[in-house]
C-alpha cells in the first residue's frame, strides 16, 4: 500500500493531460508545427537518434556530476573555513556571491579561453553555478545550532575539532541537504551553457539543432534533461533516505 | 564532624546593558548539599546558576569552589539531546569529549549511567522514540556519565507532566543522596523545592537578592507521601507566601 501512495497520481493525470492538449493542438494545426513540435513526433526524434542522444545524455550527466563534486567539495570546506574564522567569512563572503549572481552565459565564452573546447569548460561552468547554494546552505546549517548545544558543548570543554565533527556538522545536515537539492539542477543549467559554447553533450545538440529549425530534437533534448534532473533529485532523495535509516540527522525533514 | 565547604559566592553583580541581574549576592554551600534557588521568573536564579557553572561571567565579586569539587555537570531545561545518537551515546558524550577513557570504558560507564535512571533497555533508542520524561532521564544520565560532584540544574523538569515530574523529582533526590552530589537547582515552583531541597534559597523578584535562606529538615530520603504531610504543606505555604510577597 505504501508504494502505491508514493506514486504521485495527480502528476501523472496532468502529465497526460498536457501531451494529450498539446498532441490534439498540433494536429488539429492550432499550433504551426514549426513552432511547437507533436510530442509524438518528439518521441520518433528520440528513437531515431537513440545513439546521439543517449551519447550526449551522458556526457552532460558527467560534466554536471563532476562540476557539482566540485562544488560540495570546495562549497563544504568553505562553508567550515568562515564558520571557524570570522574574519575569512568578513573577507571573502561577499564576492563568494559573485558566483550567485555571475550570468554564466556571459562567463562562458572567458570559460572556453581559459579551459579550452570539451569538458574542462562544461565542468567549470557547472560549478561557478553550483557553488554559491552549497556555502550559503551549509554555512546557515553551520551557524545555526542551538544554543544550548553549544553550551554543553562549551561546558564540558570541547575542542572547535569536536564541537565541528560531533555537533556542528550533524546539525547541518538539514541545510546542506537542501543546499544540495537546488544545487544539482543549478549543476545541469551551468553543464548545458557551458556546452553552448565548448561543445559536447545535449548542449550543443541543442545549440546546432536550433540552427537547423530542428525543434523537435531541442525538444527532445529538454524532455531528457528533465528526465536527468529527476533522476538526480530522487537518487539524491534515496541516499537521504538510506542516511536516515542509519542515524536520523534530519528527523523533521519529509523528503 | 563539620562538612567541608563546597562553595562561596561573595558579592556577586551582574548585569546585562542597563539591568542589574544580580546585585551582591553571597552565600556559603557545603558539600553533598541539596540546593534550591528558588524565584518568580526572571527574578535572577537562572543566571546566578549559569554565572555559577562558568557559562556566563560576572561583572565583579568572587566564586570559590573547593579543590575536591573538580567535575561538574549542568542539566538545561531541555533535555538538548542530539538527535542522531542514541541514548547510550548521548550518555557517553562527555566521556568522549574528555577522550580520557578507551571506548569500552566510555560505554561501561554510560551504560551505568542509564542504568542510575532506569534506561538500560533504551540504550539503543534515538531521542525521537523516546518521551519527554525520558529525554530527561538520559539527560541526566549524561550528566552522571562523567562521575560528577557538582550537578547544576535549571528547572529541568518545568516542561514535563506533573506524573512524570514527580517520578523524576524522586528520582533525583535519592540519586544525589546515593551519589553523593552537591546539587544547585533552579526552579519557580515552591513545591519542587520543598520537596527536593535540604535548604532553599529564595530569590526576590527585583534586584536579584536573597529573601529568604531556608533548611529544609525532612528526611534525607523522600517518599512521595511527603507531599501529603502537613509539615510539608505548611512548608510550602511559608515559602509560597514569602514569594508573593517579595513579588509586590
Amino acid at each position: 500500500m505504501k508504494s502505491l501512495k508514493q506514486i504521485n497520481i495527480p502528476a501523472i493525470l496532468s502529465f497526460i493531460a498536457v501531451t494529450i492538449f498539446f498532441e490534439v493542438s498540433v494536429r488539429l494545426h492550432w499550433i504551426p508545427e514549426f513552432l511547437f513540435p507533436a510530442p509524438s513526433s518528439v518521441l520518433v526524434t528520440l528513437s531515431e537518434n537513440k545513439t546521439d542522444f543517449i551519447h550526449a545524455f551522458l556526457e552532460t550527466l558527467e560534466g554536471s556530476l563532476v562540476g557539482l563534486f566540485f562544488s560540495i567539495v570546495l562549497g563544504t570546506s568553505v562553508a567550515i573555513l568562515f564558520s571557524l574564522s570570522p574574519f575569512l567569512k568578513k573577507a571573502i563572503l561577499p564576492f563568494a556571491i559573485f558566483f550567485q549572481t555571475v550570468p554564466i552565459i556571459a562567463v562562458a565564452p572567458l570559460l572556453v579561453i581559459y579551459f579550452g573546447f570539451g569538458m574542462p569548460t562544461v565542468i567549470a561552468a557547472s560549478f561557478i553555478v553550483s557553488l554559491f547554494p552549497i556555502i550559503a546552505n551549509t554555512l546557515l546549517g553551520l551557524e545555526s545550532v542551538e544554543k544550548g548545544k553549544l553550551e554543553l558543548f562549551q561546558l564540558y570543554k570541547a575542542t572547535r575539532w569536536q564541537a565541528l565533527i560531533k555537533l556542528k556538522l550533524p546539525s547541518a545536515y538539514v541545510s546542506m541537504y537542501a543546499g544540495f537539492k537546488v544545487s544539482i539542477g543549478l549543476a545541469i543549467i551551468g553543464a548545458i551553457a557551458g556546452e553552448f559554447v565548448a561543445g559536447g553533450g545535449l548542449g550543443s545538440m541543442i545549440d546546432s539543432a536550433r540552427t537547423q529549425q530542428r525543434i523537435d530534437i531541442v525538444f527532445g533534448a529538454l524532455i531528457l534533461l528533465s528526465i536527468m534532473g529527476l533522476c538526480c533529485i530522487n537518487c539524491l532523495k534515496f541516499v537521504h533516505i538510506l542516511l536516515q535509516r542509519i542515524r536520523p540527522y534530519g528527523l523533521h525533514l519529509k523528503d | 564532624m563539620v562538612t567541608p565547604v563546597a562553595l562561596e559566592v561573595d558579592h556577586i553583580k551582574k548585569t546585562f546593558s542597563d539591568l542589574t541581574v544580580l546585585k551582591d549576592v553571597k552565600f556559603r554551600m557545603q558539600e553533598g548539599e541539596f540546593l534550591c534557588l528558588l524565584g518568580p521568573s526572571g527574578c535572577g536564579k537562572s543566571t546566578l546558576l549559569r554565572v555559577l557553572a562558568g557559562l556566563e561571567s560576572a561583572d565583579s565579586g568572587k566564586i570559590l569552589w573547593s579543590g575536591s569539587l573538580t567535575e561538574k555537570a549542568f542539566v538545561f531545561q531541555e533535555a538538548e539531546l542530539l538527535s542522531w545518537r542514541t541514548a547510550l551515546e548521548n550518555a557517553r558524550l562527555p566521556l568522549e569529549l574528555h577522550g580520557t577513557l578507551t571506548f569500552e570504558e566510555q560505554n561501561k560507564k554510560a551504560l551505568w549511567a542509564l542504568k542510575r535512571v532506569g534506561l538500560e533497555k533504551f540504550a539503543g533508542y534515538f531521542p525521537h522514540q523516546l518521551s519527554g520524561g525520558m529525554k530527561m532521564r538520559v539527560s541526566i544520565a549524561r550528566a552522571l556519565s562523567s562521575s560528577p560532584k557538582v550537578l547544576f540544574m535549571d528547572e529541568p523538569f518545568s516542561a514535563l507532566d506533573e506524573i512524570t515530574r514527580f517520578d523524576l523529582q524522586k528520582q533525583l533526590r535519592n540519586l544525589s543522596e546515593e551519589e553523593k552530589l552537591t546539587v544547585i537547582f533552579v526552579t519557580h515552583s515552591s513545591f519542587e523545592a520543598a520537596f527536593l531541597a535540604d535548604r532553599i534559597l529564595l530569590m526576590s523578584a527585583k534586584g536579584g537578592n536573597f529573601v529568604l535562606d531556608q533548611q529544609i529538615a525532612f528526611p534525607q530520603k523522600r517518599e512521595d507521601s511527603l507531599r501529603i504531610q502537613a509539615d510539608y504543606q505548611s512548608c510550602v505555604q511559608r515559602i509560597s507566601s514569602k514569594m508573593q510577597e517579595s513579588f509586590v
